[in-house]
């Protein structure tokens, strides 16, 4: 996940989701439910049908660079309800990696 | 200026000839650029940073779970202030002097006699302006118009090396602003006067990889350097002493900032509007990945004044 300008601008970031900041309601979301978001939100993005996201692949394989994962992220800390770290997909480096985690977090912080 | 030799003068003054013959003047951040990104409102700034306004990395306890920002920053000016050796010195010279917080600190725990700022940030000096510190001097001038009455006991500069070139300039232009600064901070310092640099550079990573966003829509006119930059910039003028990398406690701070940010969202937008709380977030968070990731280093450099550079035309 290179920082890349070109795709800078192509995904609104931090802008979309600071509206809803004060708006979040925290709820205990599941693997499987944050699995879905993602999913969804990565075939929106790819431009591809949910059914051709594979969980398991490295987000970078899908070219999502530096600025693409904070609108993912930012975006995801609007729906889940928890502030969560920008470096997250880089620790957690998949779908199914980052959904596990997040489950346990949702769990804790709730 | 204060020279401390004959000798070494000369050497010095046939380096700074051949600087000037490539006009290092201006290839760094311009007033209008710094004006940009730190006069966007000192009451913004307040909301995220730290109660002492220190806008550059933290030095976090490892392992200390009740370790805060201020803290971290404190003990983070404490180190810089004990690499420079300016305990109970008399006269401490802080380049990017930010929002004084080095100053205040020199003065009021560590016994510095007099303490002197630069800044280009007009909001940052007014703002030092008011603290009511009599030992504290602001100038609002860059470093390469400075010339002080009388030498200085130490130096320290906190991520303001990275304001002294641009994105655009080639190798030769940049090594040469860098002797040109190290050089001047030679001709500033006693003998045997030590200086403490903090600097964010290139990690694993190239300059053309470097974030467009960050460099035009954040910090304009700005561009980090590497470490084998700042060591060839420094090389024959200062002995490095000690070098060390705290990039994981820059990602630490950066996130620190970002959640008192996002916490404080609503009332940053009330104030800079939300196109700039966005930027600034978003800026936030790229900057923590790249710390993060390695991408970008934080190195903090001991350095120690060489008395007698070698004499050629290189210093």
């Amino acid at each position: 996940m290179e920082i890349q300008s070109s795709q800078i601008e192509q995904i609104s970031t931090v802008s979309q989701s600071s509206n809803s900041q004060e708006n979040i309601s925290k709820k205990t979301a599941t693997a499987a439910e944050i699995q879905d978001w993602l999913v969804c939100y990565l075939a929106e993005l790819m431009e591809n049908k949910p059914d051709e996201i594979d969980v398991t692949i490295p987000f970078d394989r899908y070219g999502l660079d530096s600025s693409a994962a904070i609108g993912m992220i930012g975006d995801l800390e609007s729906w889940i309800g928890i502030e969560l770290d920008p470096t997250l997909p880089y620790d957690y480096p998949s779908i199914e990696t980052l959904a596990r985690h997040l489950a346990e977090e949702s769990k804790v912080n709730v | 200026m204060y020279r401390c030799s004959i000798l070494e003068e000369s050497s010095c003054q046939k380096e700074e000839i051949a600087m000037n013959t490539l006009k290092t003047q201006n290839l760094g951040t311009s007033a209008e650029a710094i004006k940009h990104h730190y006069d966007v409102g000192n009451d913004f700034y307040q909301l995220w940073l730290d109660s002492t306004n220190t806008y550059s990395g933290a030095l976090w306890e490892e392992n200390d779970a009740n370790d805060t920002l201020e803290l971290a920053q404190l003990r983070k000016l404490d180190f810089h202030i004990n690499q420079a050796r300016a305990k109970g010195a008399k006269r401490v010279l802080d380049i990017g002097c930010g929002w004084g917080s080095t100053l205040k600190r020199l003065i009021e725990v560590h016994d510095v006699e007099q303490a002197f700022g630069l800044t280009l940030s007009k909001a940052q000096a007014e703002w030092i302006a008011s603290l009511n510190l009599p030992q504290a001097e602001v100038k609002l001038e860059s470093w390469q118009d400075h010339s002080p009455v009388e030498p200085y006991d130490a130096i320290i500069s906190l991520e303001a090396f990275e304001h002294f070139t641009k994105l655009e300039l080639s190798h030769k232009e940049r090594i040469a602003v860098y002797r040109k600064f190290f050089s001047h901070c030679h001709q500033w310092l006693k003998p045997s006067g030590w200086m403490s640099l903090q600097v964010s550079t290139y990690g694993n990573s190239r300059r053309e990889d470097s974030s467009q966003f960050v460099f035009t829509e954040v910090l304009p006119e700005t561009d980090f350097p590497t470490l084998a930059e700042i060591i060839e910039g420094s090389e024959r003028i200062f002995e490095i002493v000690a070098i060390r990398n705290y990039r994981q406690d820059y990602e630490y701070t950066l996130k620190a900032w970002l959640s008192r940010l996002k916490a404080n969202r609503a009332a940053g937008i009330e104030l800079v509007g939300k196109e700039v709380v966005s930027r600034f977030e978003k800026y936030l968070s790229l900057s923590s990945i790249c710390f993060h990731q390695g991408i970008s280093n934080l190195f903090c450099f001991t350095l120690r004044r060489i008395d007698n550079p070698r004499k050629d035309s290189s210093c």
